[in-house]
């Protein structure tokens, strides 16, 4: 479960090819651990960001 | 001076407290208001006067001199023992309650405060009513002047030059006129160039605004080249609001007062533990912290730790606040303890080098790794490798590519 939201951001890049837009969230879960999750805005994909 | 002219053009205020660290003593003991009062420093080795009011100048006080001196000149004169601490909280009480009446607040140095004002004379009614807002936000006892300009330097000019509780505007139009008699000593700059303006005759604006702007930079370099600019009226200095800054802290007031260097670091101990449990804290890391000591008799201690990375781990959070701690020298028995953490970063790990690669271990890490790779097809040890370090996507940033040791280099 998420506790807090640390950050929340979103990224518009290489409209030029092929073009990736994504909003980020910082969160702070339950457990005490923090993992970064972004939505990908062309598909509605959500994902967790491992790197 | 006639300030008629089109005030609504005024964009930016300046609130001046001279003499800002008497002022907040005079706040905690306001029977001392117009006494002759004097502060200095209980920490320093040798204890002088580092402010004094002007009641105090007036029987012959000055800054430098030494207590014995002042107990010579006038042994009525009031010394009190300064509290940066306590100043540097009311200065903090002061933005906040000023950032009720505008976003865009600066802080300058102790007492003085810069406020923009665009924007805010319709929501107030008035110009008018917005300066007696900002006024009647201060305790009238610290004795505010509030100046409006244009500019940065002009509207602090402004509220230097006026009364305290009063407002001074000096319109765009006005700003040349009314900077020219100034004095050359309230140029923000160092005071060997103010120093220099006195030696060759410089003494006001006015002075300085007849020179040639190329002679002034060629004698005066850049800094030069800004006091002309600011006597001219000329500020390009925006104001740069407060940022929002994630503070967090812990105190903990001691059941006893105690002078025992080991109890303090015992309480910091628990504080660190109590930071690092909280929300906005954790899976983060620490880049600096201030322990504020609060002392007997209204006094106070004050130091920023600034460590040399991102600290995440409360064990070494803690070692590196007492070591730099083991030295302090504090004149009274603590009180209350309080522990902040200042940068918070999202630095949440860290790739350490492999230091035994420069040794003969090395030699045996390299065979060890071959025969790996021989026996699977790949190396098992990779490295991070930064690939587009400025990517706005995460994944871009880095690369982990395989590890293949050689006997030239370490890593």
């Amino acid at each position: 479960m998420v506790t807090a939201i640390h950050e929340v951001w979103r990224i518009d890049d290489e409209w030029w090819r092929e073009p990736i837009s994504r909003r980020y969230y910082r969160l702070l879960l339950e457990q005490g651990s923090v993992c970064t999750i972004y939505q990908d805005l062309l598909n509605n994909a959500w994902y967790e960001q491992r790197a | 001076m006639d300030t008629r002219g089109r005030v609504d053009e005024l964009t930016v205020a300046c609130l001046f407290i001279p003499h800002f660290p008497l002022r907040v003593e005079i706040l905690r003991h306001p029977e001392l208001d117009g006494a002759a009062v004097g502060l200095t420093d209980p920490t320093a080795r040798r204890r002088v006067i580092i402010a004094c009011s002007s009641e105090a100048i007036e029987r012959g006080v000055r800054v430098g001199m030494s207590l014995r001196e002042v107990l010579v000149v006038d042994p009525t004169v009031v010394i009190l023992n300064a509290n940066p601490v306590g100043y540097r909280r009311t200065f903090e009480s002061l933005l906040q309650r000023l950032s009720r009446h505008s976003p865009g607040i600066e802080a300058g140095e102790l007492g003085c405060i810069y406020i923009d004002l665009r924007g805010l004379t319709r929501q107030a009614r008035g110009l008018d009513a917005l300066a007696e807002a900002l006024l009647r936000a201060i305790p009238p006892i610290l004795r505010p002047r509030l100046g409006m300009a244009t500019t940065k330097f002009t509207a602090r000019v402004a509220a230097q030059h006026g009364r305290a509780g009063q407002v001074h505007k000096v319109p765009a139009a006005f700003a040349t006129a009314f900077l020219a008699p100034q004095s050359v000593d309230l140029l923000p700059v160092s005071d060997a160039m103010k120093l220099q303006f006195h030696r060759l005759g410089i003494a006001q604006l006015r002075d300085l605004t007849r020179l040639p702007l190329a002679k002034v930079q060629s004698r005066f370099g850049a800094e030069g080249r800004r006091a002309w600019e600011l006597a001219n009226g000329q500020d390009r200095e925006p104001l740069v609001p407060i940022p929002f800054a994630e503070r967090v802290s812990e105190r903990l007031v001691l059941p006893a007062t105690t002078t025992q260097l080991d109890l303090i670091l015992l309480g910091l101990q628990q504080l660190a533990a109590h930071l690092f449990r909280h929300p906005a804290v954790v899976g983060r890391g620490i880049r600096a912290a201030r322990v504020q000591l609060l002392l007997e008799d209204q006094q106070s201690w004050e130091r920023v730790i600034a460590f040399k990375g991102v600290v995440s781990e409360p064990l070494q959070f803690i070692t590196l606040l007492t070591d730099r701690l083991r030295q302090v020298n504090l004149s009274g028995a603590v009180v209350e303890i309080a522990l902040e953490a200042i940068g918070l970063s999202s630095e949440i790990a860290r790739q350490f080098g492999f230091p035994t690669l420069r040794s003969l271990q090395s030699q045996r890490l390299a065979l060890a790794i071959r025969e790996l790779t021989q026996r699977y097809g790949v190396s098992p040890i990779y490295r991070v490798v930064e690939v587009e370090p400025w990517s706005r996507i995460p994944e871009r940033r880095h690369a982990l590519m395989s590890f293949v040791p050689s006997t030239s280099h370490s890593s």
